[in-house]
């Protein structure tokens, strides 16, 4: 993927995460609005908050490592590092929104 | 006539000599200043009267030539664009550029940005072969479309942009300010077709996009050039000739003027 | 001959003195960022392994508990306005056109609309947060 998609897709996700996560604290935060929560699409945006959050997340890690540990090898290795972790967060994540929604 | 004030300034300069010394140190120079000296013309003095063996880089003398960069009291400026009174300071700490190797004393090696601006082909780019071996006339600009690019073309390659940006203090690979901003003038410019050309080397891991608008570039740039603003033009160019193809700039006729010697008159 | 390094290294971020306020801007935007991560990384491990059993997330104790809320809380907000501003400002929308460079100096990157979006993420950034501390101290009944 070229770098500016990348970086592209990190401001996208960034967008995602304003909505998604607005409506995440929201519903769980404020009382009058705890309905949100039994809506059927407040599991699918919690699902799109949760994919973006972590893209948004393991991008921003790889360009500050990839700043100050400058190798010209090290890009591939933080990359694979940094989609590793992701996923295992995102299959977490995936896991239990499918235990607290999906009645697993 | 009116009597001009005249003050004891101390420079406190950064001394390093690779051949002799183990690890730099700082000499103190007192300098009678009057108001309109500069810190070079201050440091050309130490050199003639009190220390020869201080090395000095330094060439126009007035600001156009971009060699006197040096950190003057903790900010990158020119030296011979700084008077020293201006700096309302009793202490005047002159070091080297930071983010250079240091060669000696207050000169630094700007090897790496001229391997960088190599690496980024900074020269027009065109596809007319039988026009550029066989020139049958100009190529004609438009204020507008030189007004484009003009602005980053003025730049005097001092290297203060690169100096003061924070990525380049911890990645070295950093294509730095000063080369962006070089690969914009270039790309920008309505003559040139060869942006695909440099696209791999802009659009890569230690590219445009490691600058993150620190502005420190623009803050620090002795000319007007605004570095940051050229990087993130930049930045909106790349993006849009990959995947917005629809919003890349349109394809400009050229038109080119008889040469004098086949006119008519 | 030897060549001396003279990186300033991660302690560049820290040199703030004598540039301007963007700078500021870009080392919090930073340090925000990572500690939105350190927050995240905790927190789908709390929802997953507390709240699915317990149906409450776990908190710490007392005083912490609250001060951890307040400094997500700047955190998170700072971080999503000066980060609505970058993204205009990344892709050349608030930078001001190229002009020509004469002297006295007009930096349009640092005046203009990028300057002012800068002062608006910062309103908005106390605005949003005074709303964050009052929900987080059960002050404002919604």
């Amino acid at each position: 993927m070229k770098e500016s998609t990348k970086m592209l897709l990190h401001y996208i996700t960034g967008f995602l995460i304003l909505i998604t996560g607005a409506v995440h604290l929201i519903a769980n935060n404020l009382v009058g609005f705890n309905w949100i929560k039994d809506t059927l699409w407040y599991p699918v945006s919690q699902g799109i908050f949760l994919t973006a959050v972590l893209y948004h997340a393991m991008n921003g890690l790889r360009v500050i490592l990839v700043e100050l540990l400058p190798v010209s090898s090290s890009g591939k290795v933080i990359s694979i590092i940094l989609i590793v972790v992701g996923t295992i967060f995102f299959i977490f994540g995936l896991y239990f929104l499918l235990v607290l929604f999906g009645g697993w | 006539m009116e009597k001009s004030e005249i003050e004891k300034i101390k420079f406190k300069v950064f001394r390093f000599n690779p051949a002799v010394d183990a690890s730099p140190t700082w000499k103190i120079y007192e300098v009678e200043v009057d108001r309109g000296l500069t810190v070079l013309d201050a440091l050309l003095k130490i050199k003639e009267e009190k220390d020869p063996s201080l090395a000095v880089r330094y060439s126009c003398r007035q600001a156009i030539c971009g060699s006197c960069g040096m950190m003057i009291n903790g900010k990158q400026r020119l030296a011979c664009f700084t008077r020293v009174l201006e700096l309302n300071s009793k202490v005047v700490v002159v070091e080297p550029l930071n983010n250079y190797l240091i060669i000696r004393d207050l000169v630094t090696d700007f090897s790496d940005l001229f391997k960088k601006e190599k690496m980024v082909k900074t020269y027009l780019i065109r596809d007319d072969v039988e026009e550029m071996r066989n020139p049958t006339g100009m190529y004609l600009q438009k204020p507008e479309e030189l007004l484009e690019y003009l602005q980053f073309a003025d730049c005097i390659e001092c290297g203060l942009c690169s100096s003061a940006c924070p990525t380049y203090s911890t990645d070295y690979l950093f294509l730095t300010p000063m080369i962006l901003n070089k690969a914009y003038r270039f790309s920008a410019d309505s003559r040139d077709k060869g942006l695909q050309y440099r696209l791999p080397i802009i659009d890569s891991e230690h590219g445009c996009w490691r600058c993150h608008f620190a502005a420190a570039c623009s803050s620090v740039c002795p000319k007007g050039i605004d570095p940051a603003k050229s990087i993130q033009l930049l930045k909106k160019m790349v993006t849009s000739v990959g995947i917005f193809k629809r919003m890349r700039k349109k394809e400009v006729q050229l038109t080119l003027r008889p040469h004098a010697a086949e006119s008519p008159v | 001959m030897s060549r001396r390094e003279n990186k300033l290294g991660i302690l560049g971020w820290l040199k703030l003195r004598g540039y301007t306020i963007e700078k500021l801007m870009y080392v919090a935007q930073r340090i925000s960022g990572v500690g939105i991560i350190v927050f995240l990384l905790s927190h789908i491990l709390n929802v997953g392994l507390v709240y699915a059993v317990t149906g409450k997330l776990w908190e710490p104790p007392g005083i912490i508990g609250k001060a951890v809320l307040v400094i997500l809380g700047i955190i998170v907000v700072f971080h999503t306005f000066n980060g609505v501003r970058l993204v205009l400002t990344e892709y050349g929308f608030t930078v001001g056109k190229p002009i020509r460079a004469v002297y006295p100096y007009k930096m349009t990157s640092l005046s203009g609309w990028q300057r002012l979006a800068l002062y608006l993420a910062l309103v908005a950034f106390i605005i949003i947060l005074y709303f964050w501390i009052m929900v987080a101290f059960n002050l404002l009944r919604w």
